[in-house]
This record gives structure tokens, C-alpha cells and sequence, in this order.
């Protein structure tokens, strides 16, 4: 009795929307924080590209807003902030399912995202007029975040519950 | 559509001409001085004489800049006056400046900050010491005895420090059998401080056996003053040293009302470095000095004039083959405020296509679709213009606004179409501060819909598919265009075949794609066509039938690489929908309170703030993929790139505007730089 209301479909909805957080978030987190050090090392150096700098150390922050942004969209679709909408187990684990791109894919992307970056950090300390190639360069992994949140998003918009 | 066209300048003019051509051509702001050899395969006579060398002393020079740039940081601390990228230039005529008086009283300004902050320094490393004096005091301050007390007749006196790790038991211990006595005086984190009494005789070896252990004789100076005292005197001198700073802290605070007149200073000193380093790039014979460069030919008529005033020849030629010809981007208006997105990628090269007119239409649209909110839009808009009318920023700033303030307007247009005015504010409000159902929402909508909104096409959350597929279409209404633009490049060259085949026929491919939706019979004939043109052309550089074969179905293959791309405009459905679920989680938690009057200073704090940093995250999101759309999905297409950006020799510019001759001040506007710099 106690396992079957523990496992209901929303706490597995719930689960879907902690990981999409939690992963995409911690990717983020270390992600920022490379792309940072890279950053404050240039900056010692020459304070004056700081916005460059910005620029690339907010880049691997976007993965976890994407993580937020699914989120949230469970939480409405599951009427977490109105009326609850009761869940079977299966149509739960239909939105775990659907938050699992943005988990996973953000978590790894925004790690790899801020190799490049840091990378960048180091381009743009040598030749400050390459900040477009830094940028692109960085953006070009970001790609598969936002096709990983494209499809958590659209799956959970076509929920049906 | 193109870049402006160039010629090459070359000059001849005696020696003692050579400052005041060189002043009045970098007033222009509009020759280029000639890098490197122009041309690798030809290097000319004139490369080949010896560089000018004009007996200044540039060294001296560039301290004096050096010196300035150290000072300004320092003064722009401690003046009221805040200055960030906005602030305008101060005109200035440089002419007027040196002999007016502001020059010099400039010059003792900077004479003044500069000792001040070389006392400053002095007084800083004075303070340090100070400091490490009285820690290193500290721990004897209960000695009894005067600081250089060494013991009686027959006894022998230290005081120093153990090792934190080390007991004073041990150190007993170990001074076993000595005539010697350790007492304890403090104790911190770092050591114990004792003091050692011995024997004479036993002096020596009681010391050998606490180096062994660590022991550290005190660092006291051999004064016949208690430690008390000591400590005392430092502390005097520390507060004597903190009042002189204090001092100087509020002489630089006066000083810096005069900020503004050293940033003049900087900018005239600087320019005047800069005609030096120019000058050594020209090339002198005897009696003469030559000069290489480059200028639009639009401009010759003012450099022709300028000139007419020296005794000195010129020759415009135009380019060689091979010559490495610096590029300026000609565009008006609208498009000139994306040259700095053109430029963050790389310059075209010479004499190639300039695709800022056609990427500004396609970043006006795409930015708009990704970021279609007509309250965000209308914010970035309003700051962006009202900061370029008001505070008149530098050119390459002026330039940034106004691309973002144009984008501000795509992203209302667009905002109203999908109904999104900070995101779904105009519905909350409804139904949670006024507490009417969402049913009395106007609709706007051209389409009949059953959903609440106020979008006159149709809001995509609702409707993610239709959406995308507006996405995709813009998308590929930008590859098309791209591939049109190719067509266009060769077609220019004189190889209309070219275009036909790598253009055309993939054109023939898609349309028959297109027309799988509507009839069988016409999308099988196209395909046919289609497939044929590109399997039999695309190996024609190939060499041998093998050869023409597999570079044929290669071409086939590169529809895998089109399909990518135009799936990478699915980003614009991804952030747009990103944008819009923030905004309604602003929304949502500023109408929380619903509508009583706390709830209503609630919802204005969250809204204010959640949604102004959904704008900066979703500027800075959508300027990045919209850039990267470009150059990667449309560049790649067709793009010659590899310019040297022109940039003319111009007077320093950081905090002033060289007004000194109003007829020769209609700047070219070399290249504009990115004003993140």
C-alpha cells in the first residue's frame, strides 16, 4: 500500500522534472564555473575584455535554464500550480521519459560547450577581433541542447493527460 | 552589394613635408597605410628602400601614453563623474588645444597625479611594513625586559618562537641536563614564544638543540626599548602613514575634477604617437619620403584636395592582380548597423560579394520569429534608440544600438502575430489580479481558434508544429537565398554553367520535394530531372569516368548536409518557446497575490525583475543562434571570405572628436569595430 501511493504517476512526472533540473543544472553549474576560471585568469591580465569574457562564461548557462524551462513545463502540464491532474503510473513515466533529453543531453553539453568556450577565453586573450569564431565555435555544441529540450519540450506538450 | 572599390596611393614628397602630409591625411580619416608588401609575388621598387626614420624619439612618446593610461584609471576612480560605453566625445581642435594653455596646465596635472601615485605607492609598501613589524611584535608584548636585554655576566637571554607542532615539554625535555630555562609568553596558531635562559657555558648548545626543533629567534631590533614601546612606536607610524594616504586620497579627489582635461591630453598625445609609428612605415630616399597606401576611390577628391596644398606628386593606380586590397563594406541605413555582425565573423574578401544587405533582411526576421514577444521587443527598442538620440554615443556603438533597436521592432511585429506580449501578461492579469475568466480575452485572432489568447495568427505553445514549420520555411527561404546569392556570384563571373548546375539543379531536387505534397506525376519528373542534373554534373571536375561517377552521387549526398541545415532552424521554435515558458513563470509568480494592494506592489517587483532577466538571457541566446545561423547555415553557401578590414589612419578617438577641420571631417568610416571593445 505504502510502495503504491509512493509511486504514483505524478511522483514519477515529479522525478522527470527534478532530473531535467538537477542534471541540465549541475552540467551548468561546472560548465559556468570552467568557463569562469578561464575568464578571471584573462581578466587579471586585461580587464578590459571583460564583456567578451561574459559573454562566453554565460554561454554554458543556458543548458540549465533549458533543464528549468522543462520543468516547469511538467509542473503545468501536471496542474502542480492548480488543480492536480491525476496520473496512472504509465502516462508518469511518459513525462520522466520526456524530460530525459534535457537531463542527459544538458548535462554533457553544457560540459563540452564550456571546453570550447574556455578554449575561447584563451582566443580572445591573443586576438580580442576573434570574438565572433569564440562564440560560434561555443554555440555549435549548444546546438544539441536546444534539439534535446526541442523534443522534451514537444513531448510534453502533446501529453495527453 | 559589393565592397567599395580601392585604389592604390602613392605619394612623393620631401623630407621636412613628410609630419604635416602625414597630420592632414590622418585628419581624413581616410587612407590607409600599406602593410607588409602588398603583393607577394611583385615586390616594388619603392618596398625596397629603407624605412623612414624622422630622429624622434618614440620611445619617449609611448612612456608618456603609458604614463597617461596608468593615471586615467586612478583619476576616473575618484571623480563623481561616471562614464561608461555611452559617453559621448568631447570635440576638440588638437591645433588649439597646445597652444591655448589647456596643454600644459594638462601636462602638470599629469605630472602632479603621477607623483602623487608613486607616493601613494611608497606610503602603501611603507604601510606593509609597518604591519609585518607590529605582527612580529606582538606575541612579546609582556616581555619585562627591553628589547636588546642579552643576559647577565654569566647568563645568556633569547626570546623567540617554537614551531606550532612542537610542546614546550619536549623542548624541555630535550634542553635535559643544560643550564637553561624556557619560559612560555604567548601562544597563537602559528608558534609558541618563549623566552630562554642559560648559562653562559651552556649557551651554544642549549640553542643548537632548539634549532634542531624549529626555534626561531625573535625578530626584534637591538633597541634599549621595551617591546611595549616598540609596538607603540610602529603603531604611531602606521597611523602617521594612514593620515598622508588619507591626504593624498583626497588631493587625487580634487585632482580628478581635472579628469576630463587628461582624457583630451590622452587622446592628443596619443595621436601623436600614432603619426609617428605611421611615419615609420613610409620609405625615404635622399631627399624624399614615399608613401604606399590605399583609399576609396569615392574619396579621392578630398585626398586629391588635401594634397594640393604640399609640394608633393601622388598617383592613384588601381590594384594588381594579387594584391592584397584592404576591404570597406559599402552599405546605408539599415544595413550598415549589421557590418559589426559581418564583421565578428571575417571581412569578404575584395572585389567579392557583400552579404550585409541580404543577412540584415534575414536577421531582422529570424531574430524577430526567435524572440516574438512585442512587450520584450518593445523595451530593447526604446532603450536602444532612446540611448542612441540621447547620450550620442561613438560610431561602432551607435552602430550596436541601432542593430538591436531595428531587432526590438522585428520582435514586436512578430510578438503580435503569435500574441505574446511578456509572454502571456495580458491573460494572467485577467484571470488572476482582475479575477474575470479567460473567456473575455479579446480575440484577435484571423484564424477561428477555441484557444484564449490574444495572438492574431496563433499562440505557439498551443500550437509547437505550426511553428515549426514557420521556422523551417524561414529557414529555408534563408538557404535558398543563400544558394541564390551563389548563383548570382557566378553568374557575375561569367559562369552561368556553374550556376546552373550547382545551383539550379538543386532548386529542380527541391521543388520536387515540394511537389510530392500535390501530384505524383510532377514531383517524379522533377526529382528525375533533378537527380539526372546533379548525378551527371556534379563530377564534371573530376578527372576519369570513375572519378565523374562517384563525384556525381557525392553531389547526391549533399542533400544530407541541406536537410541538416535546415533542420538547425528548428533552434528558433526551441528559444522562442524557452522564452515564452519563462515569461509565464514571471507572470504566474507576480500575480500570485491576485489583486489587493499588496499583491499589486508584489506583481511590479517580480515583473519588473523576472522579466527583465528573461530579456537580458533571451538577447543574448537569440543574438548568438540568429549569428550562428548566419554564419554557418548562409555563409557557407557562398561566402569568399578572408578581407583585411580597411581601417585608415585616424586620430586617437577614445574620448574626443578632432572637429579642427570642419571641411575635411566627413570621415569615411573605416571599418567599424565591435563595440565590445
Amino acid at each position: 500500500m505504502l510502495i503504491d501511493s509512493m509511486f504514483t504517476g505524478q511522483t514519477f512526472a515529479l522525478i522527470g522534472a527534478a532530473l531535467a533540473v538537477i542534471l541540465a543544472g549541475m552540467g551548468s553549474a561546472k560548465g559556468v564555473s570552467m568557463v569562469g576560471e578561464a575568464a578571471t585568469g584573462l581578466l587579471t591580465e586585461d580587464p578590459s575584455k571583460s564583456g567578451k569574457a561574459l559573454i562566453l562564461q554565460a554561454l554554458p548557462g543556458t543548458q540549465g535554464i533549458y533543464g528549468l524551462i522543462t520543468a516547469f513545463l511538467i509542473i503545468f502540464k501536471i496542474g502542480l500550480l492548480g488543480t492536480p491532474v491525476e496520473l496512472t503510473v504509465p502516462q508518469g513515466m511518459y513525462f520522466l521519459m520526456a524530460a530525459l533529453p534535457i537531463a542527459v543531453v544538458g548535462y554533457f553539453s553544457a560540459i563540452k560547450q564550456a571546453k570550447v568556450a574556455a578554449s575561447g577565453i584563451h582566443l580572445i586573450a591573443k586576438r580580442p577581433d576573434e570574438v565572433g569564431k569564440a562564440i560560434t565555435g561555443a554555440a555549435l555544441v549548444e546546438t544539441y541542447a536546444i534539439f534535446a529540450v526541442l523534443i522534451s519540450m514537444l513531448l510534453i506538450l502533446f501529453a495527453k493527460v | 552589394m559589393s565592397v567599395k572599390a580601392m585604389e592604390r596611393l602613392t605619394v612623393i614628397a620631401p623630407l621636412c613635408d613628410a609630419d604635416a602630409i602625414m597630420t592632414r591625411l590622418m585628419r581624413l580619416r581616410t587612407v590607409s597605410l600599406q602593410q607588409n608588401p602588398a603583393n607577394e609575388n611583385a615586390v616594388s621598387e619603392i618596398e625596397k628602400l629603407p624605412s623612414f626614420s624622422p630622429h624622434t624619439d618614440v620611445s619617449t612618446m609611448r612612456a608618456k601614453v603609458a604614463c597617461i593610461e596608468a593615471i586615467l584609471p586612478v583619476l576616473s576612480k575618484h571623480s563623481k563623474r561616471r562614464r561608461g560605453l555611452l559617453s559621448r566625445q568631447v570635440p576638440i581642435s588638437p591645433d588649439a588645444y597646445r597652444t591655448d594653455g589647456r596643454y600644459d596646465t594638462a601636462c602638470k596635472v599629469v605630472d602632479e597625479a603621477t607623483k602623487m601615485m608613486e607616493k601613494q605607492a611608497e606610503l602603501r609598501a611603507a604601510r606593509e611594513a609597518a604591519l609585518a613589524r607590529m605582527h612580529a611584535y606582538a606575541p612579546y608584548l609582556n616581555l619585562s625586559f627591553p628589547a636588546d636585554f642579552a643576559g647577565t655576566e654569566s647568563t645568556r637571554y633569547t626570546v623567540g618562537s617554537l614551531p606550532g607542532g612542537i610542546k614546550t615539554e619536549r623542548a624541555e625535555a630535550a634542553l635535559e641536563g643544560l643550564a637553561a630555562l624556557l619560559t612560555p609568553l604567548s601562544a597563537d596558531g602559528t608558534g609558541q614564544y618563549l623566552s630562554l635562559i642559560t648559562h653562559k657555558a651552556d649557551h651554544e648548545a642549549a640553542m643548537h638543540v632548539l634549532s634542531g626543533l624549529g626555534f626561531l629567534p625573535a625578530p626584534l631590533p637591538r633597541e634599549h626599548l621595551s617591546v611595549r614601546d616598540l609596538y607603540g612606536r610602529v603603531q604611531k607610524e602606521l597611523r602617521h602613514i594612514d593620515e598622508q594616504l588619507e591626504r593624498l586620497e583626497n588631493a587625487l579627489t580634487v585632482l580628478a575634477e581635472k579628469l576630463g582635461e587628461v582624457e583630451i591630453l590622452y587622446d592628443i598625445e596619443r595621436t601623436a604617437l600614432l603619426n609617428e609609428e605611421n611615419k615609420q612605415q613610409l620609405r625615404m630616399t635622399e631627399q624624399c619620403v614615399v608613401l604606399c597606401g590605399w583609399c576609396p576611390v569615392s574619396e579621392k577628391e578630398r585626398v586629391t584636395a588635401a594634397l594640393a596644398d604640399f609640394t608633393a606628386a601622388y598617383e592613384f593606380s588601381p590594384p594588381q592582380e594579387g594584391d592584397d586590397v584592404p576591404v570597406l563594406l559599402k552599405n546605408h541605413g539599415f544595413a550598415k548597423s549589421f557590418e559589426w555582425v559581418l564583421g565578428m565573423y571575417a571581412y569578404p574578401r575584395y572585389g567579392t560579394f557583400d552579404p550585409t544587405l541580404v543577412m540584415s533582411i534575414f536577421y531582422f526576421l529570424i531574430f524577430g520569429l526567435m524572440f516574438a514577444d512585442a512587450g520584450y521587443g518593445f523595451v530593447m527598442s526604446l532603450l536602444c534608440f532612446v540611448a542612441v538620440h540621447w547620450l550620442k554615443p561613438r560610431e561602432s556603438m551607435k552602430r550596436f544600438l541601432l542593430m538591436f533597436g531595428y531587432c526590438g521592432i522585428s520582435c514586436m511585429l512578430f510578438g503580435v502575430l503569435f500574441g505574446s506580449y511578456f509572454g502571456n501578461f495580458p491573460l494572467a492579469f485577467l484571470q488572476n489580479v482582475l479575477g474575470r475568466p479567460e473567456t473575455e480575452l479579446p480575440n484577435l485572432a484571423l484564424l477561428p481558434t477555441t484557444a484564449a489568447n490574444v495572438a492574431v495568427l496563433f499562440d505557439p505553445i498551443d500550437n509547437p508544429m505550426a511553428f515549426l514549420l514557420i521556422s523551417l520555411g524561414v529557414g529555408a527561404l534563408h538557404l535558398l537565398a543563400g544558394m541564390a546569392v551563389k548563383a548570382f556570384i557566378l553568374c557575375r563571373q561569367g559562369k552561368v554553367l556553374d550556376a546552373l548546375f550547382d545551383v539550379v539543379s538543386y532548386w529542380i531536387l527541391f521543388a520536387g520535394l515540394g511537389a510530392l505534397a500535390f501530384s505524383l506525376r510532377w514531383a517524379i519528373l522533377l526529382l528525375s530531372i533533378g537527380v539526372l542534373a546533379i548525378v551527371l554534373t556534379q563530377g564534371r571536375r573530376k578527372k576519369g569516368i570513375a572519378g565523374k561517377i562517384v563525384g556525381g552521387l557525392l553531389g547526391l549526398y549533399d542533400l544530407v548536409s541541406y536537410a541538416s541545415d535546415l533542420l538547425s532552424y528548428s533552434r528558433v521554435l526551441a528559444l522562442g518557446l524557452a522564452a515564452g515558458v519563462i515569461a509565464q513563470v514571471v507572470n504566474i509568480l507576480a500575480t500570485l497575490k491576485g489583486g489587493t494592494f499588496l499583491g499589486f506592489i508584489l506583481m511590479i517587483v517580480v515583473f519588473v525583475i523576472g522579466h527583465l532577466l528573461n530579456l537580458v538571457i533571451n538577447v543574448l541566446g537569440t543574438f548568438v543562434h540568429t549569428s550562428r545561423l548566419q554564419y554557418i547555415e548562409f555563409f557557407n553557401k557562398f561566402y569568399e571570405e578572408g578581407g583585411t578590414p580597411f581601417r585608415p589612419m585616424a586620430p586617437s578617438d577614445r574620448y574626443t572628436v578632432d572637429v579642427s577641420q570642419k571641411a575635411d571631417t566627413s570621415p569615411t568610416q573605416g571599418t567599424t569595430q565591435s563595440p565590445t571593445d
